[in-house]
């Protein structure tokens, strides 16, 4: 009986939120986003050089949808997706949650607002703390941010487990029992349980075998539509990010290349990038042989971009301007951006 | 009364766990027979100066490069024997690349490693069957039986592996150069140091290193991985060996770099004339890569064909199930089909088919024993009681066709 | 998805599938669920080397040896032996004996100060092994044995109450260094590396030297004996803590903790001291041997536990001194057994120790 009040409670609180709004509103506004690393210093403590991790990057998302962010290592996603939780200080910029500024906020309203923005993790392994059982793991917040009556605790804990297709017994027992894609469940209900609005999901599915592959994504596209969740989806596997994503972000060196929603990116493409990101993935036919875009040489350092357009080093349409000038992102159809020279920049 | 009913429950309680846990007993008893299987398989791998005849055999088909035939492949833990290798059969043909798919522990880079005999041992044993490779010099080896030291001289020369880790799987401490030469040192003792150099020089050529000559002197950690992937091809490659055996060569690489090393597979199959076996768990790189699949469930084989065979016209349901769970570019926003459940636990399997309880197809007779290897065409083989139709009725062509032959 | 786990059992329970069911009833792994935490899965493992076994036993044994052992012996660890009469005491210039008080007809303690051991009260010292002394007795007539017993206790706790103490002052200090960073970690840090230039033996000899010249009591003297191998000690743990604390600190669980929102207390209490809790028992047991053995160094060098409390140490150093030579060569009933002591003391702790890294590590053994 509790458990099913328990349970209640939790869709109101979603569905008012998600029904009261028919418009879609945005939960999230990023805007000229810059993460620096210090890299080199002299005798003096000043910092001579930096690792532009993420270097102007602007997005919004509404409520509900699944923002993808495409690239390959190197690119600063990761540290997009951390920056947003302020997991790393921010350098420049502004990131908007729910009209409340990440950068300016105070440690002790952080704290208050961290349930708010999940994150799940690559690696189900290293994410997880092996000398805590699954219970504690799932409910360790839930308790220290007080979000359920004490004595309710338990009960929503099974809950949240059963939601996402943990079995009750598993309550009591430790992560190493458990195989990569449980574990992976158990980092979704961990995130889950603390009712949040946004997870960042970063490359939540690439440790793991094809077939578990499938169910996580399908776990994550129910939990979303149960709970009106939205995502940021980070991973290097297009055809996932195609498969999740409403909007997709293709960056490379730490800025964005091209920005549009699903059907911009993979029916329109524009950027030469996104173009030889999409013919590099392999694809499970023997029949289609298809007209690959090989890439030269290798992704440059993120501490000594190229001068210019970052991609011009790789870039098979290269002109002489793409060396010196930097194109700017900007909008070609409605939502549509892109930063290349190939196409008119004023 | 009480008492006697608290005891009784108990008693259930241990007879429960039995069933799901192994007892102490058991555990000691499992180690002192594996014990003494391992030191048996050890002393037949660590003899010296044995004579070539014990491990010489034939081909079946000299066309082939290696056939294996009815593997077996166990691990000998306390917990019980893990046989990660379960009486595998496969060939590959000389100049073609295999591709071996399956989930992470489904066997398939144990498979491998049985083939270059570098199973972790002691636990780690080639329990029976033939490996049999076929030589540059015509003589054909039967792997499980050739000792350790005879090895070495197989190893590299005629066969070579490339990792999926590029980043440990270079010497950090040694030049690149220095790392090429010493395998040509090693199977080439009267090679000079020039010749060894101008030899590495040219296989770093060979696998698209832009200044080959600056690469030679440089250490590991100045490559990307893309780069100490490339070496390591140019390591594998450098004795002209007859068959590189690839485990997941490209897993740990961006897309864009996967493509590259791709190609460059491709091209290297041809310069060499050799065969490559690829292992991946993605069904992409093998669909564009091979021309004869393999797919392993719990270390077995399920299904074996060309590539055509098996993704146009795949019968076992796990090898559908895996397809259709790629979400691939540009499919319509459906739930991705998922194959519910886990793999079975490998001590202990059971004796019916290892996928009869993830399986949506299975009937009746799926509660049979472990089902055989079907052929359902001259290259397809199935194990599956779905597909005993279809095997009974290329069966009867293949025996019609073999009548006529003869009335000819 | 939450019905996939329903799905798959139903999936399970075919038809022909539920006449094997019904002769076997089937137990679900849920209800005779056996949580199996780490610690557990660590003792079996330990549980499996014989050496870590050996180890275990021999350390039991010699705790055994000292705490009951002394109980059940009968003499006391400062008791002489001498020429009908029962000497129960000897300090310097001071006997204490049991005489027959002939007025009332009871045996009496009688104390007695003098400058040399006469006639009278002749002692049975250095006697060769027998059945009332089965080790013998050493140069003041005081059974070997039992002071064997009571030299490890001295021993075996003075170790085991310096390494607690090493271990809960290495864990603060590291912990802090290693969670926090920055210039907390550069002050912790190079006061450690100054703990770690210190010269060891020079400086404990030193300390010894200074608590003799305060003429502290003898009983109260091993206190300080502690204190100071404490303070000597802890920096070693401290680094390896803050080793620890650093790799712990980046790994995704950690990050997913200040993700979800936790207080500092939580996260250093909750998941790192939790996760650098067997590196540090590993270190503490080895560490163990050494405290012994430093112990017994300084014993052996006349600045430990002080005569006539009675040390493994102490036992050695009667080798030097006037007696030395006489003792070292004809004597060794009266030597040897201290220094057997203190090797299988080491031992014992080194095989426990190497024994609890493998089962906290399985893939460090190969």
């Amino acid at each position: 009986m509790r458990k099913n009040n328990v349970n209640q409670e939790l869709n109101a609180i979603r569905n008012d939120q998600f029904d009261s709004e028919i418009e879609k509103k945005d939960i999230l506004v990023v805007k000229n986003l810059k993460k620096y690393f210090p890299l080199g210093s002299n005798w003096f403590k000043k910092t001579t050089s930096f690792v532009k991790a993420v270097d102007d990057v602007s997005f919004t998302i509404k409520k509900g949808n699944t923002l993808g962010v495409v690239g390959e290592s190197g690119c600063g996603k990761t540290t997009l997706g951390r920056t947003i939780l302020r997991l790393h200080s921010i350098t420049d910029g502004q990131i908007m949650y729910d009209n409340i500024d990440i950068r300016t906020i105070k440690k002790r309203e952080l704290t208050k607002l961290r349930p708010k923005i999940q994150i799940i993790f690559q690696d189900p392994y290293s994410s997880l703390s092996p000398r805590m059982t699954i219970g504690e793991i799932i409910g360790e917040a839930v308790r220290e941010h007080k979000l359920v009556p004490a004595e309710e605790h338990r009960d929503y804990i099974l809950d949240i487990m059963k939601s996402c297709g943990l079995p009750p017994y598993y309550y009591s027992r430790y992560p190493h029992e458990f195989s990569g894609g449980q574990r992976q469940r158990i980092c979704i209900a961990r995130a889950l349980a603390l009712k949040p609005d946004l997870i960042v999901c970063d490359e939540p599915v690439s440790a793991l075998d094809v077939s578990i592959q499938a169910q996580i994504i399908n776990l994550l596209v129910d939990l979303q539509k149960k709970y009106g969740l939205t995502y940021i989806f980070i991973s290097h596997d297009l055809s996932v990010v195609e498969y999740i994503s409403t909007e997709i972000m293709v960056m490379y060196l730490g800025s964005v290349v091209e920005q549009g929603t699903k059907e911009q990116i993979f029916k329109n493409t524009m950027h030469p990038y996104s173009k030889a990101l999409l013919s590099a993935v392999p694809v499970p036919d023997p029949d289609v042989k298809k007209q690959r875009i090989i890439l030269k040489g290798d992704i440059p350092s993120p501490a000594n971009p190229p001068k210019g357009c970052k991609f011009h080093t790789r870039c098979s349409e290269c002109m002489d301007i793409c060396k010196t000038v930097t194109p700017i992102l900007k909008e070609y159809e409605k939502g549509h951006f892109v930063a290349c020279h190939l196409y008119p920049q004023d | 009364m009480k008492l006697l009913e608290k005891l009784k429950t108990n008693q259930e309680k241990k007879k429960a766990l039995a069933k799901h846990y192994i007892s102490k007993e058991q555990i000691k008893k499992t180690a002192k027979e594996n014990s003494r299987i391992i030191k048996e398989l050890e002393k037949q791998n660590n003899r010296k100066n044995v004579p070539e005849e014990e491990y010489l055999t034939e081909m079946k088909n000299p066309n082939n490069v290696v056939e294996f035939d009815d593997l077996h492949a166990y691990f000998f833990t306390d917990a019980g024997v893990v046989k990660a290798v379960d009486g595998v059969s496969f060939d590959i043909p000389k100049k073609s690349i295999v591709g071996v798919v399956g989930e992470s522990g489904c066997g398939k880079s144990v498979t491998s490693l049985a083939l270059m005999k570098l199973l972790q041992s002691p636990t780690g044993q080639i329990f029976s069957g033939e490996i049999r490779y076929n030589a540059k010099n015509g003589k054909a080896y039967n792997i499980s039986k050739v000792p350790k030291i005879d090895m070495n001289k197989i190893r590299g020369k005629e066969m070579s592996m490339i990792f999926q880790e590029p980043m440990t799987s270079l010497n950090p401490v040694f030049r690149i150069g220095d790392q090429l030469d010493e395998i040509l040192f090693l199977h080439f003792p009267e090679i000079t140091q020039e010749e060894a150099k101008q030899k590495s020089i040219s296989m770093l050529n060979t696998v698209g290193i832009a200044m080959p000559e600056s690469v030679y002197s440089r250490y590991p950690h100045e490559l990307s991985g893309g780069m100490r992937q490339r070496v390591m091809i140019a390591m594998a490659l450098s004795c002209d060996p007859n068959l590189i055996i690839a485990d997941e060569p490209t897993t740990a690489l961006d897309v864009t770099i996967q493509a590259q090393i791709l190609d460059l597979l491709r091209n290297i199959k041809n310069d060499i004339n050799g065969s490559i076996m690829l292992i991946t768990h993605d069904l992409g790189v093998i669909a564009e890569m091979a021309d004869y699949v393999v797919v392993m469930y719990a270390g077995r084989i399920i299904e074996k064909g060309t590539a055509r065979e098996i993704y146009k016209n795949p019968i076992h349901p796990y090898t559908i199930g895996l397809q259709k769970s790629i979400p691939a570019l540009n499919l319509n926003d459906e739930t991705l089909y998922t194959i519910p459940g886990t793999v079975p636990n490998p001590i202990n399997l059971p004796n019916f088919c290892y996928f009869r309880d993830r399986c949506e197809k299975r009937f009746g007779k799926c509660n049979g024993e472990y089902p055989k290897l079907l052929q359902v065409s001259p290259t397809h083989h199935v194990a599956c009681y779905l597909a005993e139709e279809i095997a009974a009725e290329f069966a009867k062509t293949k025996k019609d066709g073999g009548e006529k032959n003869a009335k000819k | 998805m939450s019905t996939l786990v329903q799905e798959n059992k139903d999936l399970i329970n075919l038809p022909n599938n539920q006449e094997q069911d019904k002769q076997e009833p089937e137990v679900s792994l849920s209800d005779s669920a056996k949580v199996i935490s780490p610690g557990r899965l660590v003792l079996r493992r330990f549980f499996r080397s014989k050496l870590s076994i050996i180890g275990l036993i021999t350390l039991l044994a010699m705790f055994a040896f000292a705490f009951i052992g002394p109980l059940i012996s009968p003499w006391g660890e400062v008791q002489m032996t001498g020429d009908y009469k029962w000497v129960t005491s000897i300090l310097p210039h001071q006997i204490v004996v049991q005489e027959l008080n002939e007025e009332t007809g009871l045996m009496e303690e009688v104390t007695y100060v003098f400058y040399e051991v006469s006639d009278p009260y002749k002692v049975y010292a250095k006697t060769p092994p027998s059945w009332d002394h089965p080790l013998g007795t050493d140069q003041y007539g005081y059974d070997v044995l039992t002071r064997l017993m009571y030299g490890g206790r001295v021993s075996l706790l003075l170790g085991f109450i310096v390494i607690f103490s090493e271990v809960i002052i290495g864990m603060f200090f590291g912990s802090l260094s290693g969670y926090f960073g920055g210039w907390v970690d550069q002050v912790i840090m190079r006061v450690v590396d100054i703990f770690n230039c210190l010269p060891g033996l020079p400086i404990l000899m030193l300390a010894a030297a200074l608590i003799d010249g305060w003429g502290i009591e003898p009983r109260v003297r091993i206190y300080y004996l502690m204190g100071i191998l404490t303070f000597f000690g802890w920096s070693g743990i401290a680094r390896l803590v803050r080793g620890q604390v650093l790799g712990i600190r980046e790994l995704e669980y950690m990050v997913a903790a200040e993700a979800t929102g936790l207080s500092t207390k939580r996260k250093i209490f909750k998941h790192i001291i939790p996760n650098v809790m067997p590196q540090i028992i590993v270190q503490a047991t080895l560490g163990l041997g050494g405290i012994i053995l430093s112990e017994s160094t300084l014993s052996y060098l006349g600045i430990g536990v002080p005569f006539p409390y009675a040390a493994w140490g102490t036992m050695i150093s009667s080798t030097s001194g006037a007696e030395g030579r006489d003792i070292l060569q004809n004597y060794p009933n009266i030597w040897v057994p201290a220094g057997v002591c203190i090797v299988m003391a080491v031992l014992a702790f080194n095989f426990i120790g190497d024994g609890l890294r493998d089962a906290f590590d399985p893939k460090m053994r190969r």
